[in-house]
C-alpha cells in the first residue's frame, strides 16, 4: 500500500516537473523584436536636402521616404508613414518636385501620392492609373505620367487631381523630358523615342534610337542624351547605346555603343551639364564631349549590388544604393564626382530614386 | 525496485534534456501536435525510412486525415504538424519549410519518388488533396544518403493505399464549404485473390470569395485592421484528381505494382494590393506514371522502381500573355536488401534523367529555354543491431553524378538505443546537399550555370518517452535537438533594374529544440486526448558573401522562431472531436530583422459521427476554422480568411 502511494507520488512529481519544464520552456521561448524608437518629424522644412525613395517589395506595401537634412546631417526615416500615420503603398517608382509639392509616383498602387514639400504632409493623391512610372508637370495644370501597361501616356490636371485624357503611346513608357513645346518619351520595349507636341498633346515624331529607351538628361548646350537598353535576346540583337540628340531637330548628333550584353541605367548629369554617370553593374561615367565609351568605370561596385543612381547637384555628389538581397535595408554610398568614397548611410529596402528638395 | 530505479532514471534523464534544451533556446520555436509519434518501421508502406535508423518521424494517420477530408496538404500540415507552411491564401501556392530551410529543402516524396518540379524545385502543397492520402509521414533531418537532393530539412512522405485493407472497399464523400466550395470524392478498393487495385477520384470547386479585413499588418508600427469586411475577388478554382493504383503477387517470391496519378487545376489568382488588375490565371497539371517489382526470398528481397513524372504549369496574365513551364522526370531505382539478423545491408542505384522546358514571356521579349541533366546515383546502408535490437547503428554513404560531374560524397550514421522500455534515444550525423533548380541554373537572363550545389550537415538527438502514469495516463513525448549547418546557400540577389540572378551567398546555422506530448486517458467507453507541439527554431546566416550585409546573424526571412500547437480529442463510440490552437511568432519579413509580420494564433473544433445502416457506414464531419474571427497574414499583404467551415458527409462499404 505504501509502496503504491510512494509509486503515485512519483507520477506527480514527474507530471509536475514536467509542467514545470514546459511552461519554462513556453516563457524563455517569448519573443524578441528589435527595439524601435519612435522616428523623428523633420522639424521645418525649409531645410535642403536629399529625398530617398524606396521601392519596398513588390506587392508588400513597404514603399518609404526617407529624407537627409544637409544641414544637420540627420536621416529622417520613412517621413511620409511618420507624419501621417499610413504606409506610403506599393513600390516607389519615381518622385517629382513641382512648385511646392512632391508626387510620389506608386507604381504598383496605382496612384501618385502628393505631398507637402516643407511638411511632408499628405495633400491628396492621384488615382485612376494603371502602373504608374514617371510623372512631368509640364505647367501650372497639367503633367504626363508614363505607364508600365497603359499603351497610353495619361494627362493629369494638377488642380483637380484627375486624369484629364491620354496619349496613345504603344508600350512600357519610361522617363520623359520637356524642351521646349515638346516631351520626349521612352519606350522600353521599342526601337524610338517618341516626341509629344505638347499644344496638341498628341505625338508628333519618333525618333529611331535602336532599341529600348529608358533614361534621359539635358546638357549644358541644351542637347539631349538617351540612354537605351539595347535589345541582347531574339534575332535582331541591338547593342546598348548612349545617344546625343539635337532637340530641336529631333536628330542625332552622335552615337556611343556600350558593348553588346550590358544593361545599362540611370542615366545622370552631374551640376555643370557636362558630365555623365549612368549604372552597368558599377558606375560608368563620360564627358558630354567625348566620342567613345569609356575604358574604366568610375566607381566599381566590387561585389556590391548597385541599384540606384542619383546626383546631388548641391554638394556634387553622386549617390548609390546596394540593394544587398532585396529584403533588407539599402547601403546608401555617396562619392565625391571623381569617384572616391565619402560615407555611407542605410535608407529603406530597394531604394532606386533620389529627389533634391 | 531496480525496476523502478530504472524508471525513476529514465524520467530524470528526459526532465533534464528538457531543463537543458530550455536553457537553449532564448529564440527557438515551440510547436504541438497531436499526432502520434511511431517508430519508423510501423510507417507502413515507405521505402525506406523503415530502414533508417536515429531519424525522427511524426505520422498523420487517418484518424487526423479525416478531419481534412475537403481540405489539401497544405492545411493539414499547417495545422497538424511541426512544419511551418507558407501559404499565399487559400487555395494559393502553399509550400512547406522545415527547421528553417525553404521549400527546396522539403523533398514530398510519393513512394519514394519526389514530386518536386525540376524547375522551380517546389510542390505546391494546396495542390494535394488529403482525400486521396492513407498516411502522411514526415521525416525530420536530412536523410539525404536515402533521398538525394533538397532532402536537407525533413521529407513528407504521402502514402495513398492503405496496405493492411484487405476485400473490397469503398468511400464516397460529398461535401461544402465556406466560400461557395464544393468537393466530391470515391475511393474503391477491390481485390480479386492476389491483385488490388486501389482506386481514387477527387474534384473540388470553389468560388473562393472568402471573407477578410483589408490590413497593414507589416511591423513595426500599428496594425492597421479596416472595420468593414472585404470579400476575395478573382480567386475562384476548380482541382481534379485520379488515382489508380494496381498491385499483385506474382507466385510466391515476386509482386508488381503499377500507379497512375493524374491531377489538374485551374486558379484565378486575386491581387490584393495592386490598383491594376492583371488577372492573372495558372494552370497546373501533373502526370505520375510508376511501376515497381519485388523479389523478396529469404533474407534476400530486390526492388526495381520506375517513374515518369511530368509537371505542366501555365501562367497568363494581360501583359504577358501565356507563360509555360513543362518538367519531365523519368527514374529509374534499383534497390537490394539484405535483411540479416544482426546486420541489415541495402545498395541501391539510381538514374535519372530530368528534362525542363520554358516558354515566356519577360521584359516584352519572347524566351525559350529546354535542358536537361542526367543524374546517376549509388548509395549504400549498413545497420547493424545488437543487444536484442536494443542498439540499432548505420552506416550510410552515397555518391552522385549530374551531368558526369562528381558530387561530394555523402555519409551519415544514425543510432538508435532502447534505454529502457519507456525510454529510447535517437540520433543521427547526415551530410546533405541541393543542386540547384532549373530556374536557379537556366532562366532567361538571370540564369545562373555556374552555381555550385548547396551543401550540408546536420545532427540531432531525440528521446523517446512513452509511459503509463496512474495506470490508466498514458503520456508519449519526444524532445529533439538539431544543429545544422548549410554552406552556398542560394539566393536570388539584384543584378540591375528588374533583373536578379542567383549567387551561392550564405552559409546558414539553423538550431533548435522540437517537443511533442500527447496524454492518452480512457475512461469508461470515452477517450481523451491532450497533446502538444512546441518548436524553437534558430535560422541564421552566418556568412555571406555579400558587402555589408546585415542579414548576418538574424533570423532567416518567413521562419517563425516559435511554433506551438495545443490539441484536446475526446471519442467515444462513434462520435470523435477534436479542438486545436495554433500559435506562430514573429515572422521577420526584413533579412535586417528590421520589419516582421506579428504572431498569429488559431482556433479550430471539428467533429464527426459515424453510425451504420446495416453494413452502410456514414459519417458526418463537421469543422470550424479561425473559430474567434482572426485577422492574419501568414505571407505580407495575403489575407487569410476569416471563420469559415466545412461539412462533409462520408458513406463507406
Amino acid at each position: 500500500m505504501a509502496q503504491n502511494r510512494a509509486h503515485k507520488t512519483h507520477h506527480f512529481l514527474y507530471l509536475g516537473l514536467l509542467f514545470l519544464a514546459g511552461l519554462s520552456m513556453a516563457f524563455s521561448a517569448c519573443e524578441k523584436t528589435p527595439i524601435v524608437l519612435p522616428k523623428a518629424v523633420p522639424g521645418d522644412s525649409l531645410s535642403q536636402g536629399m529625398l530617398i525613395g524606396s521601392e519596398g517589395n513588390f506587392q508588400w506595401g513597404n514603399a518609404s521616404l526617407s529624407f537627409l537634412d544637409k544641414q544637420s546631417g540627420t536621416l529622417y526615416e520613412d517621413v511620409y508613414k511618420t507624419v501621417n500615420q499610413k504606409p506610403l503603398g506599393d513600390v516607389l517608382q519615381s518622385m517629382c518636385s513641382w512648385q511646392d509639392k512632391i508626387y510620389l509616383v506608386l507604381n504598383n498602387s496605382g496612384k501618385i501620392e502628393i505631398i507637402n514639400k516643407h511638411s511632408f504632409k499628405s495633400e491628396g493623391s492621384i488615382v485612376g492609373l494603371r502602373a504608374p512610372r514617371y510623372m512631368l508637370p509640364i505647367s501650372a495644370q497639367t503633367a504626363y505620367v508614363s505607364d508600365l501597361y497603359d499603351n497610353h501616356l495619361s494627362i493629369v490636371n494638377l488642380s483637380t487631381l484627375q486624369v484629364s485624357g491620354k496619349i496613345a503611346c504603344p508600350g512600357w513608357t519610361e522617363e520623359m523630358l520637356s524642351f521646349g513645346e515638346k516631351v520626349f518619351v521612352c519606350n522600353k520595349y521599342q526601337a524610338y523615342l517618341y516626341v509629344i507636341d505638347t499644344k496638341t498633346q498628341s505625338l508628333s515624331d519618333s525618333i529611331f534610337i535602336g532599341y529600348g529607351a529608358i533614361s534621359l538628361a539635358l546638357d549644358k548646350n541644351n542637347k539631349l542624351w538617351v540612354l537605351t537598353t539595347g535589345n541582347a535576346n531574339g534575332n535582331n540583337k541591338v547593342e546598348p547605346q548612349l545617344h546625343c540628340l539635337l532637340p530641336s531637330q529631333n536628330s542625332i548628333e552622335k552615337t556611343i555603343g556600350l558593348g553588346m550584353g550590358n544593361l545599362p541605367l540611370k542615366l545622370q548629369i552631374n551640376a555643370g551639364k557636362d558630365k555623365l554617370y549612368w549604372l552597368v553593374q558599377d558606375v560608368w561615367s563620360m564627358d558630354i564631349n567625348d566620342i567613345a565609351k569609356p575604358a574604366t568605370k568610375l566607381i566599381p561596385s566590387n561585389g556590391r549590388t548597385f541599384y540606384g543612381l542619383g546626383y546631388d547637384a548641391y554638394q556634387k555628389q553622386i549617390w548609390v544604393s546596394d540593394a544587398k538581397d532585396y529584403v533588407q535595408k539599402s547601403e546608401l554610398l555617396i562619392y565625391n564626382e571623381d569617384g572616391t568614397y565619402i560615407k555611407s548611410l542605410r535608407a529603406g529596402i530597394n531604394t532606386s530614386s533620389f529627389l533634391i528638395k | 525496485m531496480k525496476k523502478k530505479q530504472h524508471i525513476h532514471c529514465a524520467y530524470g534523464i528526459v526532465l533534464l534534456a528538457l531543463l537543458w534544451a530550455n536553457s537553449l533556446c532564448a529564440a527557438s520555436l515551440v510547436q504541438t501536435d497531436t499526432s502520434k509519434v511511431l517508430p519508423a518501421f510501423k510507417v507502413l508502406g515507405l521505402r525506406y525510412p523503415s530502414f533508417f535508423a536515429g531519424s525522427k518521424f511524426q505520422v498523420l494517420d487517418s484518424t487526423i486525415l479525416l478531419h481534412f477530408q475537403q481540405q489539401s496538404l497544405a492545411q493539414v500540415l499547417g495545422s497538424q504538424s511541426q512544419v511551418f507552411i507558407k501559404s499565399y491564401g487559400p487555395a494559393a501556392l502553399a509550400t512547406a519549410s522545415f527547421r528553417g530551410g525553404n521549400a527546396n529543402h522539403t523533398p514530398v516524396l510519393w513512394n519514394g519518388f519526389a514530386l518536386q518540379s525540376p524547375l522551380n524545385g517546389q510542390t505546391d502543397l494546396a495542390l494535394i488533396p488529403s482525400f486521396l492520402l492513407e498516411n502522411i509521414a514526415l521525416q525530420y533531418g536530412s536523410p539525404a544518403v536515402l533521398f538525394g537532393s533538397g532532402a536537407m530539412g525533413g521529407s513528407i512522405h504521402l502514402q495513398t493505399q492503405n496496405k493492411l485493407l484487405e476485400g473490397h472497399h469503398v468511400k464516397l464523400m460529398a461535401g461544402i464549404g465556406s466560400f461557395g466550395t464544393y468537393t466530391l470524392g470515391a475511393k474503391v478498393q477491390l481485390q480479386f485473390g492476389k491483385w488490388k487495385s486501389n482506386f481514387g477520384l477527387y474534384r473540388q470547386q470553389g468560388l473562393n470569395d472568402f471573407r477578410f479585413h483589408k490590413a497593414n499588418m507589416l511591423q513595426p508600427g500599428e496594425i492597421q485592421i479596416e472595420p468593414e469586411v472585404s470579400r476575395a475577388s478573382h480567386a475562384n478554382f476548380k482541382q481534379q484528381a485520379y488515382l489508380q493504383e494496381l498491385e499483385g503477387k506474382l507466385g510466391k517470391y515476386q509482386e508488381l505494382g503499377l500507379r497512375l496519378w493524374w491531377q489538374t487545376s485551374e486558379r484565378n489568382l486575386p491581387e490584393f494590393s495592386m490598383a491594376s488588375l492583371a488577372n492573372a490565371q495558372q494552370q497546373d497539371q501533373q502526370l505520375r506514371l510508376m511501376a515497381d517489382y519485388k523479389f523478396k526470398k529469404g533474407k534476400y528481397e530486390l526492388q526495381s522502381r520506375t517513374g515518369l513524372f511530368k509537371d505542366d504549369i501555365k501562367y497568363t496574365d494581360i501583359l504577358n500573355g501565356l507563360s509555360q513551364t513543362k518538367g519531365i522526370q523519368l527514374t529509374q531505382f534499383i534497390d537490394q536488401f539484405w535483411h540479416g539478423k544482426k546486420f541489415e545491408w541495402l545498395l541501391s542505384g539510381m538514374a535519372q534523367r530530368l528534362n525542363g522546358e520554358g516558354n515566356m514571356f519577360q521584359n516584352g521579349n519572347q524566351y525559350n529555354f529546354n535542358q536537361s541533366q542526367q543524374r546517376q546515383a549509388i548509395f549504400g546502408s549498413i545497420k547493424y543491431q545488437e543487444f536484442n535490437g536494443k542498439l540499432q547503428q548505420q552506416l550510410s554513404v552515397r555518391s552522385e553524378w549530374v551531368d558526369g560531374k562528381v558530387i561530394p560524397l555523402m555519409p551519415s550514421f544514425g543510432l538508435q538505443l532502447f534505454i529502457h522500455k519507456s525510454l529510447t534515444l535517437l540520433g543521427n550525423a547526415a551530410t546533405s546537399y541541393r543542386l540547384p533548380t532549373f530556374n536557379d541554373l537556366y532562366w532567361p537572363q538571370m540564369g545562373n550555370p555556374l552555381l555550385k550545389p548547396e551543401q550540408g550537415i546536420s545532427f540531432e538527438v531525440s528521446l523517446k518517452n512513452n509511459l503509463t502514469l496512474f495506470k490508466k495516463l498514458g503520456l508519449n513525448q519526444t524532445l529533439t535537438v538539431y544543429h545544422k549547418e548549410i554552406s552556398n546557400w542560394i539566393l536570388w540577389v539584384p543584378i540591375g533594374g528588374t533583373l536578379s540572378k542567383p549567387f551561392n551567398v550564405h552559409e546558414v546555422l539553423s538550431k533548435g529544440v522540437e517537443w511533442q506530448w500527447q496524454f492518452n486517458l480512457p475512461i469508461g467507453k470515452s477517450k481523451f486526448l491532450l497533446g502538444g507541439l512546441l518548436d524553437l527554431t534558430q535560422a541564421r546566416p552566418i556568412g555571406s558573401t555579400l558587402q555589408g550585409d546585415s542579414s548576418l546573424n538574424k533570423q532567416l526571412i518567413f521562419t517563425p522562431r516559435i511554433k506551438q500547437q495545443i490539441q484536446a480529442g475526446f471519442s467515444r463510440g462513434a462520435f470523435n472531436a477534436l479542438y486545436t490552437w495554433n500559435y506562430v511568432g514573429n515572422r521577420f519579413t526584413s533579412s535586417d530583422n528590421q520589419n516582421w509580420l506579428a504572431p498569429y494564433q488559431l482556433h479550430s473544433l471539428a467533429a464527426s459521427y459515424g453510425f451504420k445502416v446495416k453494413r452502410h457506414l456514414f459519417t458526418i464531419q463537421a469543422s470550424l476554422q479561425n473559430l474567434f474571427n482572426q485577422t492574419y497574414q501568414i505571407m505580407v499583404n495575403r489575407p487569410m480568411p476569416l471563420r469559415n467551415f466545412q461539412l462533409t458527409l462520408q458513406y463507406q462499404l
